[in-house]
Parts: C-alpha cells; structure tokens; sequence
C-alpha cells in the first residue's frame, strides 16, 4: 500500500485531470479533448474552451489542493495540534480583512483583490509570530494568539461589511473560493511556490519529525525549535497567502489531506509530504469539477463540496486506517 | 570525564525566584538523582544542560564547555533526555522513535547506535510495533534508547518512573543503573524517596531553588532533613537484602485494618 500510494495518486491526478477537461456545459468528448492536448483540435472554440477556460481552472485547483496539503502538514507538526490547519494563523481572516479594507477606503481598483488579500494575510501572520514569540513562543501562546487575532479581525470585517452592504456579496463571494477565473499566470505562481515549500521541506523533513516531540526532548535532540517553526510557519504561510489572494478562502483541504495521508502512510514526513500534497491536489480538483458540473447552470463555490467529498473519506480512514493516533 | 558545573546561576519564573546565585557541582561517571518538593528547581535544573531555559545570570558549564556557547546539534551529540510524560501522540514504529535520536547527526548512523540502544533497552522485538500500542514502560523504554542514540554519556530524566508499576520502575532503575556502569552519568529527577536511596549513589535535595543536602545518598537523609524538606516524620527500616536501612516515612492510619 505505502509503495504504491503516491504512484496511484499520480495517476488517478492525471486521469481526473483528463476526466474534468471533458466535463462541463460543453459538451467535449474525451477524444476530441485528448486531440486538443496534442495541438490536433480541429474547433477553434473546443481548443479555446479546453486551453483557455477548463484547464488552468484545472491545474490551478490541483496546485492550490497540493500547497495546502502540504502547508496543513507544516502547520499540524509546528504547532503540535491535529486540528491546525494553513488557515489557523489568521491568514483566511486577514486576507479576507485586506480585501474589505481595500474595498472600504477605495483602494481595491488600484491594488485588486489579489494584493489586498496577501498583504491582509502576510501582516496578519507575521503579527501572530511576533506577538507569541514575546511570550517564549511556545505553540500553545501561538495557537492562541492565532484564534486570539482571527476573531478580531473577523469582528473588523463583519463591521465593514455592515457599513459597506453593497459590497456584502462581492466578499462573501470571494471568500468561499472560487477557481472559475483561474489564469495561467496564478497557475505558474501557485506551482512555483508549491514546489518551493515541497523542496524545502522535503529536504528538512526531519526537523519536522522532531517537531512532533514535546517542546523539551525536540530541543535536547538538538533542534532549535522557535527558530525552525518560525521558518516553517512563514514559508508556509506565504504558499497559502498565495493561494488565498487567488482564489479566496478554501478550508478543509489543509486539515483534512495531511490527515489522510498519515492514517494512509503513518507520521513520517519523508513518507507524508507527497501523498499530503497529491491528496490535497486530488480533493480539490475533484471538488472544482463537482462544483462546475453539477449544476444545470451556474455553479456552487467549490468550498462546499471540499466537505462533502472528504469527509465520508476521513471517517472511513479513520475506522480502517492503522496509523491511528494515541 | 569533564563535570557539570552551575555557577552564580538566578532564574524567575515571571516574578518568582527559582535560584538565586546558584553554585553547583556534580560529578560525572555516577547516578545522581535531584529530588526535593514540588516546585523546587529540579527539572529547571535539567532544561538548564539543553538550554529550553536560559539563566538570567551565571553560567552552565559540561566540561569545560559553556552550554551558552553551543550550538543546540552540537548539545544534543553530548547529552540524552527523557521527559516527564514524554509520549509521542503520533503513530511513529518503535524504531522510527528511536531513530529520531540520531537528528543531531543529520540521521546518520554508520555504527547502528539505534540497534545498540534497541537492544540495551530491550525493545528490539518491538521495533516494528507502533508507538501508540505501547504500555507505559515500554514507551519510557523507547524515550530512553531515543536519548542513548544521541551517543553523548549524559543522560538527563525528569520523572522517568512516574506512571510504571512498581516492576517497570524497577526495570527502569536497574536499567539506568547498569548505564552508569558503563560509564554514563546519569541525573535523574524522582519523587520517590526508596527508589533514591536505593538506585542512585548521589544524591541532592532542592527546596526553594537552594541546596538542602548534597552528597552520597547514604549520608544525606536523616529524620530532621525529611522535616525540614517536606514536613514529614520519618523513621529507617533494615532491609536485609540491601543489607542497609531506608528512611520511610512514618505513616499515619485514617482507618483501622478490618
């Protein structure tokens, strides 16, 4: 099972991938498709529709999937806490924050949602590290000045919201994630910053084994635990700020992928980080196509369907699975 | 084999004094145990060796060496900790447990320090058993070949027998103490008053953040130390396969034996 785990997840990523391209109110077969992926297409609009509309929405959900599996496996380990997700240090809430303060003061013509969004997410981040690391840093005073931060800020927001209720929609909208504009310029972003967190850690992986220790014996094994949760949570936090200003506030695929994976392959993060990424990858892309295909017309924010699918899947682990937790 | 100094050491807790211009010296090659009330300075001693506290004045020193000026890898490679309650949540095997004493080494381990551990401890059947299906003394046995694979001789415990029945705390005990014959030291916190008499050949009791008594266990308890430390009366009891008398504690019945 463990050996062959992450080649199955490749594979069944690409066929879903393939699968979704001939999915939507268009109906394209899957030869035609395949025959537009060659450079073969003979319909201008079916190319069009593949290249241009379905497959950066494609790529871009199973990249954004992947960061944040990966990124819910740093956080779970940093902050010693199963149920931390990329989400937990006020990165939805201040992201969400800098896109209506944008909108208040006028600015979001100027900036966009994107750059309102990551410079919220970013400040919020740094805020919660700096203001815990006061306090000896421990990842309890971190988790709580996190949950601390986030309910301020979504006063803030539900207050501007108040104020500005012809924008309600817009940010409600926004943030219950959506890839149905999805470019390849995000994709490229996503990607890289993807595979930058997936190098880095995959290279550290042992640091985050040791993290998974209690604060005193991860120290006398010789990791220097404040600074390399601080890295890890920054880094972290980036790839999902990323994510976030792109393509709004996904939750659920963060805490649900690394868990997953580690009923799947145990804790080891050697063994952990691919398959918490093609998890996280898998789940979201097979949300976005559920959420593009199954209405008749128009389409349901892809944050709903993310529970929908994983949740069956993590109670049968849970009940199957061997690497159960204490 | 290079001692372990405290000098002019002060620590707080927020506002509350734990030492005040410590000075301390304890010997290597032997078993030490810290005891004292709840309270008293003993793990804080510990987590001065690794560095999880800092002192706000004074110096630790291993060896000739200021712990201030290593770095955290280079510590890890001279020392081994076991903590209080020092489970692991996670689904790791026993033998990725152990393995993880092998961090400061970059993982590397050419002459299998953690078979060597596994099988001093006693766990190497268990090495594919997950750590989440372990009892209680086999769990402090991998805390404990974690710490050796570190492959320093200092071995640092607070409170390893707190949750063993009174076989494993036994096992444990001669366990640590057939280490110190082979040539480790070993300094470990306990509460239980027999186990210290009877495992460890030195012994320092803290009260307050100051040193109460300090030297060969065997001359450090008497009946006015045990008033004074925790308020209790205490009388001794001949063992005769010790072949020495303990100090008790005097008991008091609540009720009478039916």
């Amino acid at each position: 099972m463990k050996r062959t785990l992450v080649p199955s997840l490749l594979i069944s990523s690409l066929v879903l991938m393939v699968l979704s391209l001939t999915l939507g109110p268009s109906k394209i077969g899957l030869s035609d498709t395949i025959q537009v992926l060659l450079g073969n297409g003979r319909r201008a609009n079916q190319a069009y529709i593949i290249l241009q509309l379905r497959l950066p929405r494609i790529l871009g959900s199973f990249f954004c999937g992947a960061a944040l599996g990966v990124a819910g496996a740093v956080f779970q380990a940093s902050l010693h806490n199963s149920m931390a997700d990329p989400f937990i240090l006020g990165i939805s809430s201040g992201a969400s924050f800098g896109v209506a303060l944008a909108l208040f003061l006028g600015l979001a013509p100027l900036f966009g949602f994107p750059l309102s969004a990551l410079a919220g997410a970013l400040a919020t981040t740094i805020l919660i590290i700096g203001l815990a690391s006061r306090r000896r840093g421990s990842s309890t005073t971190l988790l709580l000045t996190g949950v601390g931060v986030n309910y301020i800020l979504s006063s803030a927001m539900t207050l501007l919201m108040f104020l500005h209720k012809e924008q309600y929609q817009r940010i409600l909208f926004w943030t219950l994630g959506s890839f149905s504009s999805s470019t390849y310029t995000q994709v490229g972003v996503i990607a890289v910053a993807f595979l930058l967190l997936f190098v880095v850690l995959r290279v550290f992986h042992q640091n985050l084994d040791m993290l998974l220790l209690d604060e005193s014996s991860a120290r006398a094994g010789g990791l220097s635990v404040a600074k390399v949760r601080t890295s890890f949570l920054l880094l972290s936090s980036f790839a999902t700020a990323l994510c976030v200003a792109y393509f709004g506030v996904i939750g659920f695929i963060g805490l649900m992928a690394p868990h997953v994976s580690r009923l799947l392959v145990g804790p080891k993060h050697a063994k952990l980080l691919a398959p918490s990424a093609l998890v996280g990858g898998l789940l979201l892309l097979a949300s976005d196509t559920l959420s593009r295909i199954l209405l008749p017309s128009g389409e349901l924010p892809v944050g709903i369907i993310t529970s929908l699918i994983g949740v069956p899947l993590f109670i049968h682990l849970l009940r199957k699975g061997r690497f159960l937790y204490a | 084999m290079p001692s372990i100094r405290f000098e002019q050491v002060s620590f707080a807790y927020d506002q509350n004094m734990v030492f005040d211009h410590l000075d301390l010296k304890l010997p290597t090659g032997s078993f030490i145990a810290l005891t004292g009330p709840n309270g008293s300075g003993k793990s804080t001693l510990l987590k001065f060796l690794f560095r999880q506290l800092k002192p706000e004045t004074g110096v630790v020193y291993l060896g000739d060496l200021d712990v201030a000026h290593l770095s955290q890898k280079e510590l890890a490679r001279k020392l081994g900790f076991v903590a209080q309650n020092g489970k692991l949540d996670y689904a790791f095997s026993v033998e990725e447990a152990v393995r993880m004493g092998r961090f400061a080494y970059g993982g590397v381990d050419e002459t299998d320090h953690a078979e060597h551990a596994m099988r001093v401890c006693d766990i190497w059947d268990l090495k594919h058993k997950l750590v989440t299906e372990l009892s209680g003394g086999e769990m402090q046995r991998v805390l404990l070949a974690r710490a050796l694979c570190q492959n320093g001789n200092l071995l640092l415990l607070d409170e390893p027998v707190n949750h063993l029945d009174v076989r494993h705390q036994r096992a444990m005990m001669e366990l640590l103490g057939q280490l110190v014959l082979q040539g480790y030291t070993v300094v470990c916190v306990l509460h239980d008053l027999l186990l210290v008499q009877v495992y460890s050949q030195i012994a320092l009791v803290l009260k307050k953040g100051k040193v109460v008594s300090y030297g060969p266990t065997q001359e450090v308890f008497n009946a006015s130390l045990l008033e004074d430390v925790y308020h209790i009366k205490a009388h001794q009891v001949y063992d005769p396969t010790l072949g020495r008398s303990l100090w008790m504690p005097t008991w008091k019945e609540t009720h009478e034996n039916v």
